[in-house]
């Protein structure tokens, strides 16, 4: 069903919109990992204007991770306190790279910014998932080296107690790790889980169970705050492809948390990292093969 | 659909009082020749379902010669992208803005425009190309504008909003003629002009012009509208609906397994 869409200005069939939020939202509920580096290159891949893709694919976070940022917060599995730290960094995050997104959309090179971020993100997360799959699936475990006593992140100024994952550390480090993700989230349309986890966990040792509450959480609100910024900066949120994806996401998670209780985990995280190579690989080549026109012509609103 | 029959039956009254007087029609000179122009619309809605539209222009002539049909919308602002290589990668060169040249430009005709009208004459009525350059601004000025501006036109000829169709307008007896315009997919919106021109042996005998709307109509007209005038409160509102949104199905589902 083909579908003009008022914001990206083109006309796209709606059913391959609502079909990449089900199969994303199938490997986010199958695996635990959001999808949200996977939604803005296949906007892209479909024609989408990069702006518009970014815009959008933030926004539809919002909608995809409303429930699961919900229930961890009825649990009790959110430190408020470190998610307030991390706000405050990842909204001026966001504040800084909606603006910096807006410069380089007006000279011309957001889509060139967006494409190098991803082949270099994707290319990162993908082969270090690879590596890790296949050793965990050849049964090797990694042992990992526990570092006890003072490391230099304790001897940073401003310490804070964090009570509720109990552990004392010092503020700048949540909040530069905020305004990492809030700036991702601009320019990439990512919530940016797969920067935040890994640091929550092993830099700042916060409990598993009040990582993920607190990240999808924050993700929630840095999200929320992206996507109007870019509707309110950059005209770059498009309403029907964010409702497509949203619907998409919310029933796909719902199937793909279903059968990832019954499927090997192992073998799971080798098909993800294998599609975000994938998407790497696709999107790197665009940047080496010569286009099929030199001279590319849009659309000014 | 009252406007057309009610135009039909017009040019149905002219080609009557063309034909009952014979004589009248022979010895006036040629200003008093006629083009009578309908169009099967002359409102075009564009929904979020709009995939392009046909478009019907007909009409009558008083005198028989070779007939021009021109629509054109109104003008519009492209940005032009240059890629250039480094090293293996192609990356964003240059980019210019290139304002005042129509959206949509589509020219048909009942034989080869060179072969029916002088050149000057065709320059006058902007039936070239170049015509359309000309106007164009450029922003920043590039060395070669010429060829920049091929590159729209280039483009625009690929999604088909150029249109140049020599021989595409049928004319019957020398008195009705008829062509099928194709409008694509995405379209400037505004009031498009239809200019219709009859020639003979070089000369212009006569001309209509008539006009097309083409506006976005309901709720993604409001939507459209509403997130270019209040962007802020369109993007506070849109989050708080997709959070809701993701919020209520969620549960809905959870509750449901």
């Amino acid at each position: 069903m083909d579908v003009f869409l008022p914001i990206a200005h083109m006309d796209v069939n709606i059913a391959i919109i609502i079909a990449f939020g089900l199969i994303v939202g199938f490997l986010s509920g199958l695996t635990g990992v959001g999808g949200g580096f996977l939604i803005t290159p296949l906007l892209i891949f479909v024609g989408v204007p990069p702006l518009i893709a970014v815009g959008t694919g933030a926004a539809q976070i919002v909608g995809a991770s409303a429930v699961g940022s919900y229930a961890h917060w009825r649990m009790g599995n959110v430190d408020m306190r470190m998610a307030l730290v991390l706000l405050l960094g990842s909204w001026s995050g966001g504040f800084l790279g909606v603006h910096v997104a807006k410069i380089l959309e007006h000279g011309g090179y957001f889509g060139l910014v967006v494409a190098f971020l991803y082949v270099g993100l994707l290319g990162f997360i993908g082969i270090s998932m690879l590596i890790e799959s296949i050793l965990a699936v050849r049964g090797k475990k990694k042992s990992k080296a526990v570092s006890s006593g003072k490391t230099w992140a304790d001897r940073l100024p401003w310490q804070m107690d964090f009570p509720v994952s109990g552990l004392r550390t010092s503020v700048l480090l949540p909040l530069f790790l905020g305004v990492a993700v809030g700036i991702l989230t601009a320019l990439m349309g990512v919530g940016g889980g797969f920067v935040m986890v890994p640091i929550m966990l092993y830099v700042l040792k916060m409990p598993t169970k009040v990582v993920v509450g607190t990240s999808l959480f924050q993700l929630l609100f840095t999200t929320a705050e992206v996507g109007i910024l870019q509707a309110g900066m950059n005209h770059a949120v498009d309403p029907y492809l964010a409702l497509a994806l949203v619907l998409g996401s919310i029933f796909g998670t719902q199937f793909g948390a279903r059968l990832g209780a019954r499927m090997p985990g192992e073998q799971l995280r080798l098909v993800l990292a294998l599609v975000v190579v994938a998407v790497a690989v696709k999107m790197g080549l665009g940047l080496v093969i010569p286009p099929a026109h030199v001279f590319q012509v849009s659309q000014v609103l | 659909m009252k406007t057309l029959w009610h135009r039909i039956l017009l040019i149905f009254t002219l080609l009557g009082s063309i034909g009952l007087s014979p004589a009248w029609a022979g010895t006036m000179p040629d200003s008093a020749a006629q083009v009578i122009t309908a169009t099967g619309t002359d409102r075009i809605d564009v929904t979020s379902r709009f995939n392009g539209r046909d478009i019907l222009i007909y009409g009558a002539l008083s005198h028989p010669g070779n007939i021009i049909v021109v629509l054109r919308s109104p003008d519009t602002t492209v940005t032009v992208t240059k890629k250039v290589q480094m090293g293996p990668l192609w990356v964003t060169g240059k980019k210019v803005t290139v304002s005042h040249f129509p959206g949509v430009l589509q020219i048909l005709s009942s034989a080869p425009l060179a072969q029916i009208l002088p050149q000057a004459t065709l320059e006058k009525l902007h039936l070239l190309p170049q015509a359309v350059m000309t106007q164009a601004q450029l922003d920043p000025l590039p060395q070669q504008p010429k060829l920049w501006l091929q590159q729209v036109l280039e483009s625009k000829k690929r999604e088909g909003a150029f249109v140049l169709r020599e021989n595409a307008v049928k004319i019957q007896d020398g008195r009705l003629f008829s062509v099928h315009l194709h409008l694509p997919s995405s379209i400037p919106l505004g009031r498009y002009t239809l200019n219709v021109y009859l020639v003979n042996h070089g000369q212009l005998l006569a001309q209509s012009a008539d006009q097309i709307d083409v506006q976005q109509v309901g709720l993604e007209e409001w939507i459209a509208r509403y997130a270019y005038e209040q962007p802020w409160f369109y993007g506070i509102a849109l989050t708080l609906f997709l959070a809701f949104l993701g919020l209520g199905l969620g549960i809905l589902m959870q509750r449901k397994s």
